[in-house]
């Protein structure tokens, strides 16, 4: 089943916004 | 399980990337500190430069999860001066997901778009308007409720 290409990086993933001129989703979670 | 949904994915691929945080490790312990997180999921949507353009937390099934983010990312868009770009995310919900909880937000902001795009026009009240026939119950109505006083 497909899931959401998730970086684990908060920096890389701001990086990445910028340079795809897209937004950052930010899921904070807890895994229990 | 909302994240697996194929919809899911792709709206939320196809205006941000995505990253999880997990606040059950102590690593992550400063940044959570650091955006007062008390709850989850707690969904941010974030400019490149780590502004908080929208948030919200909290369990919602694919359909209103894909609404709400919807909102987010419009609301994003709006909140930079990109009135095409919103109004084209605002109009998608309520054409998707009209019977969500946050299509009346949607409602609400199209209005608030179209207005800021053009001061001179109309469509601020034409949407509000729509908005009290559609939504009268809405927290929105009462949002622009003002603007039902004699």
């Amino acid at each position: 089943m497909a899931s959401l290409p998730w970086e684990r990086d908060y920096a890389a993933a701001l990086e990445r916004a910028r340079s795809e001129h897209k937004f950052v989703f930010l899921d904070v979670f807890n895994p229990g | 399980m909302t994240y697996p949904q194929p919809p899911v994915v792709d709206t939320i691929v196809k205006h941000a990337i995505a990253v999880q945080i997990d606040n059950s490790k102590q690593e992550n312990n400063q940044f959570l500190h650091g955006i007062h997180h008390i709850w989850t999921p707690d969904i941010r949507i974030l400019h490149y430069d780590g502004f908080e353009l929208y948030r919200f937390d909290g369990f919602l099934p694919p359909p209103e999860f894909m609404a709400r983010s919807l909102c987010g990312f419009a609301l994003g868009q709006l909140r930079l001066k990109r009135f095409d770009a919103a109004e084209a995310i605002y109009a998608d919900v309520l054409r998707r997901f009209s019977t969500t909880y946050a299509a009346p937000e949607a409602l609400y902001y199209l209005g608030v778009t179209r207005y800021r795009r053009d001061p001179n026009g109309d469509e601020l009240l034409t949407q509000w308007a729509n908005l009290r026939s559609r939504y009268p119950g809405s927290e929105y109505r009462v949002k622009q409720s003002f603007k039902e006083l004699p």
